[in-house]
């Protein structure tokens, strides 16, 4: 047998609410993937776009199963890419489930559409490299579901080759230990602004400093609990050797589970070819501006017990980048022509990163709001991406504090 | 107070003490380590201390002022020029100076004024005990261009080291060093904080007479603590601040900080980090003054460090050149090298071409340096004497240039030209057979026909292009035949003593290079150490020992009925 998917049970209670007469309804299937296993943690529905349901006389939002012909390989797209945006690193879209009356696997013709839509969710995802929106296996997932005759089919599509193989899925409680990492990345940049300013330049600036960054983390050496680990060790390994430092057991503590989280942290070479390319090493030029790019954005990413120090490092690096292409990619959309360069000073914020708990795990996904934004709009967009409605509760919005509420010191 | 049992002195510090001047004093460098003292160096005293100081900061900061010396027979001098010393550095001078007076003669040293001995170790027992560490870090400072603003950059970079947020990263055994505890300590090997310097490097590299350099990559975290009472978790944003006032000028400087740390082998991977770190910020401050003294002077270009081991030195000296500033506008600066550390002024010891060779991680495809090392001659009862300094072996075939049968006098030139650039007098590139037939034209020596032919040259046009390219004259001797090569001998001894320069000699059709002789003046035996440019295989250093491409021949190696010619090649004394 191949290769085998776990999913957490309560994923079978949510698909079993669609029982389309006929056609397919249509999600995506979200988790992280691993050697032997992939962990889902998230089933969710691709909501049929406005149009196409005005098309077919249906009322907004209805829920109803639509032919594999009829499911637009571009909406698809579209959804899969807004999810990507808003999972941590090392969590992608795995591929698609379909729940149905008639096994879509049965049917060549079908197949081959299934592999055209993937190809396409592919290919978008990988137009942003920044967003490491496509998932590191050439093999992309179709779950087949039939919830009248309690019925679970699943194959492993490979997209570089032919081969589609039937892939094992189980729905199981507690299915996975998920360990947490956090970080907080120093961002402390400065760039002199060579014309008068535009939003033009702010927005190319901010696309150099987000290429600078992104490099800066990717060449970075990376520690977990302050340890350098080889690639191939496993990330559980760092919780046995920190038992073994402290050399106390604690016994009756009813503290049987250990505190999984890791701090990561990365350290950048000083290395590398300058920009500077004048002969005397120096360029000079006349600056019009000074534009400050600083905070801490805040980074987690949640592991399997099997991943090794390679896969989480990468997952945090991963998360680092994605995170701040997102908002910077938001905020570049929200910039417009300010008529206030007459005053000293502007003071740009990008949107803000919140957390939003999964049920039934303590992983979680993004979001991003903008200043004046509350909870209730993270809820909003999350059901919308993730089809699911959740609790005020649920929305984590500490993470990272508001610039706002930062006091600047005078330059 | 830290007890000595033992005092080591480089024997080229005891060498340097003879030529010092009447009245001299100064101060000692040296290093400590488990109870023995190593006093590798010197520095002289002047009127001006602050000479002396810029001179300390060419050191690494792992070799300080460990003691004083005076010329005179009273000791008091040097512990006067001590206690200055201490006052200047503000105490950053050792405990227990080691006090030597009467230098230049009959060496007396005390410690804590009991009188006591030393022992005069060679470079390469120095090279066996020490290592250096060669800590890097290339980044481009973004500021306005202005003393105020380069200082503040520099002082944010410092914040961050000083805070501990770097690493360094020694690719020798995969070592990754973040403070000096255990935890922080990772690498392949089983190394930890209690493992010795001398694990941290293989077996092949301890042989060798030179010191062993590990490299050491500097890192900078860019992650923050979650464990400080700061808040750091905040969102990324922009401020942007206007110029209303009209523009002002940029700057982006690109620098490389690239520190040299001397350190026992015996020490402690532990003690690793934080003297690295030391070395860091103090080459960070040496960058940083050139950036502000080229402001002062209103250029800016970038501060490049260079590393400099000379023969007659026993450690690095290290120094930074503005890189726009040509050689001949630091001569001020190369002079107070010279003169603080004792060297003779009567040749360059300090310029660009001379910076120590690292050996690279690439396979160096170039031509082979000193190819002669090792070789001995064996005249009984013989003066030796050596082409001094280094040279590069040019042979036929060379630089992808098909020149076999022609080009044995050009490539002999090439040699010497390699030997002026080496020992610092030129900066000018080795020229080629073409550059070299140029210049023959434009001097009037040849017709223009001549660029491009493969006409051989002699020794005179050898002489012409030395003093028309370097401005180097040369001597021109003679020999009616081979056997009387022979009798040259007192005249190339007298040669290489005085210039050391590899001499050209063209004979018949061929052309060789000279680099030493052995002779007997008594039995008038000699022998020629000869390096033969009609070699035409790879630079491969078996090959070329070997099968004699370079090596010692007798009076027989001279075709006897051949008239031949020498260029002795004179060295400019003086010229720093």
């Amino acid at each position: 047998m191949g290769k085998l998917a776990v999913a957490d049970e309560h994923l079978w209670q949510y698909c079993k609410q669609f029982n389309p007469p006929k056609g397919y309804v249509a999600g995506l299937i979200v988790g992280q993937p691993s050697k032997a296993t992939d962990y889902v943690v998230r089933l969710g529905r691709i909501p049929i776009p406005l149009s196409v349901l005005k098309e077919h006389g249906k009322k907004p939002s209805e829920v109803y199963g639509l032919s594999l012909a009829e499911i637009n390989e571009s909406w698809v797209s579209v959804h899969a890419v807004d999810v990507t945006k808003m999972l941590h690193g090392g969590m992608w879209v795995l591929g698609l489930f379909l729940i149905g009356q008639s096994d879509p696997f049965e049917n060549q013709q079908n197949c081959s559409r299934l592999r055209t839509i993937l190809r396409h969710m592919r290919t978008e995802l990988k137009k942003i490299p920044l967003l490491y929106g496509d998932s590191p296996s050439s093999e992309k997932i179709v779950l087949y579901m039939n919830p009248q005759k309690n019925l679970v089919a699943c194959r492993s599509i490979d997209l570089d080759g032919s081969s589609m193989r039937p892939m094992d899925w189980k729905f199981q409680k507690n299915a996975v230990s998920w360990t947490q990492i956090d970080s907080i990345l120093d961002v402390q940049h400065v760039v002199h602004l060579k014309k008068e300013d535009s939003s033009k330049q702010i927005r190319n600036e901010l696309k150099m400093l987000l290429d600078g960054i992104s490099k800066q983390v990717q060449e970075s050496v990376c520690t977990l609990s302050n340890q350098l680990l080889g690639p191939d060790e496993l990330v559980e390994n760092i919780f046995k050797k920190q038992k073994g430092k402290s050399g106390k057991k604690t016994k009756g503590g009813g503290d049987d589970e250990p505190n999984k989280n890791v701090i990561a942290n990365l350290y950048m070479p000083l290395t590398g070819e300058s920009s500077v390319k004048s002969p005397s090493g120096v360029e000079v030029n006349n600056g019009y501006g000074i534009f400050y790019f600083v905070g801490g954005p805040v980074s987690r990413v949640f592991v399997n017990q099997k991943a090794t120090v390679e896969e989480a490092c990468q997952a945090v690096k991963q998360d680092i980048i994605r995170s701040i292409y997102v908002r910077l990619n938001m905020h570049s959309d929200s910039l417009v022509e300010d008529d206030d360069s007459g005053s000293r000073e502007t003071f740009h914020e990008p949107p803000r990163r919140v957390m939003i708990k999964l049920p039934a795990t303590n992983v979680s996904v993004s979001d991003y709001l903008y200043p004046g934004e509350g909870p209730e709009d993270a809820l909003n967009s999350f059901q919308e991406l993730f089809d699911l409605k959740l609790e005020i509760d649920d929305v984590e919005l500490d993470v990272e504090m508001p610039a706002g509420k930062i006091i600047l010191n005078p330059c | 107070m830290p007890r000595i049992s033992k005092v080591l002195v480089a024997s080229d510090v005891i060498d340097r003490f003879k030529d010092l001047k009447d009245a001299a004093c100064g101060s000692l460098l040296g290093h400590f380590h488990d109870d023995t003292l190593a006093i590798v160096g010197f520095v002289i005293s002047d009127q001006e201390n602050s000479t002396c100081q810029n001179s300390l900061k060419c050191t690494s900061t792992e070799i300080r002022v460990c003691g004083a010396f005076t010329v005179d027979a009273d000791v008091q001098k040097a512990e006067a020029c001590f206690e200055m010393m201490s006052k200047l550095q503000n105490a950053k001078c050792f405990g227990s100076p080691l006090l030597l007076s009467n230098v230049r003669d009959d060496i007396q040293s005390y410690v804590n004024n009991v009188q006591t001995t030393f022992e005069t170790v060679s470079k390469s027992q120095l090279a066996s005990t020490f290592v250096y560490f060669r800590s890097k870090a290339e980044l481009t400072i973004k500021s306005e261009r202005s003393q105020q603003y380069i200082q503040i950059a520099f002082d944010d970079l410092r914040k961050k080291v000083l805070s501990e947020d770097v690493a360094f990263y020694i690719p020798s055994k995969n070592v990754f060093l973040s403070g000096p505890t255990n935890e922080k300590i990772f690498g392949g090997s089983g190394i930890t904080a209690d493992s010795r310097v001398k694990d941290l490097y293989s077996q092949s590299d301890r042989g060798s007479k030179d010191y062993a350099v590990l490299p050491s990559q500097v890192h900078l975290k860019m992650t923050k603590d979650f464990d400080q009472e700061d808040i750091h978790n905040t969102v990324p944003y922009v401020r942007q601040i206007r110029r209303l006032i009209g523009p002002f000028q940029s700057a982006k400087i690109c620098v490389t900080i690239d520190v040299m740390t001397l350190v026992h082998r015996t020490s402690s991977v532990g003690s690793l980090f934080s003297v690295l770190k030391n070395s860091l910020l103090h080459g960070m401050s040496k960058v940083e003054a050139n950036l502000v003294s080229q402001l002062a002077s209103d250029s800016l270009s970038a501060p490049e460090i260079y590393h400099f081991l000379p023969a007659q030195s026993s450690f690095f000296i290290s120094t930074v050149y503005a890189k726009t500033h040509p050689d001949v506008d630091l001569r001020k600066q190369r002079e107070q090298l010279h003169q603080t550390f004792g060297f003779p002024l009567d040749q360059p010891l300090f310029r660009r071409s001379q910076a120590y060779q690292f050996p690279s991680g690439s396979s160096n495809s170039g031509p082979l340096r000193n190819p002669h090392d090792g070789l001995n001659s064996g005249v009984k009862g013989g003066q030796v004497s050596l082409v001094k300094g280094q040279y590069n072996y040019h042979h036929y075939m060379q630089d992808r240039f098909d020149d076999n049968g022609w080009g044995c006098a050009y490539r002999s030139l090439q040699t010497i030209v390699s030997w002026f650039r080496l020992q610092g007098y030129t900066e000018k590139d080795v020229p080629t057979h073409k550059q070299i037939q140029e210049c023959l034209v434009k001097i009037g020596d040849k017709p223009s026909s001549f660029v491009g032919s493969r006409q051989w040259i002699g020794s005179t046009e050898v002489s012409f292009v030395l003093e028309s390219m370097l401005g180097v004259s040369s001597k021109i001797l003679t020999a009616s035949t081979g056997e009387e090569v022979g009798c040259l001998g007192s005249e190339l001894h007298y040669h290489f003593q005085t210039h050391g320069t590899p001499i050209m000699i063209g004979g018949g059709v061929l052309a060789h290079t000279i680099i030493g002789v052995d002779y007997n003046r008594s039995t008038g035996e000699i022998k020629f150490l000869i390096l033969d440019p009609h070699y035409t295989g790879g630079e491969d250093l078996g090959v070329i020992t070997g099968k004699g491409w370079v090596g010692w021949k007798d009076v027989k190696f001279w075709t006897k009925n051949a008239f031949y010619n020498l260029c002795l090649p004179l060295r400019p004394v003086g010229d720093i």
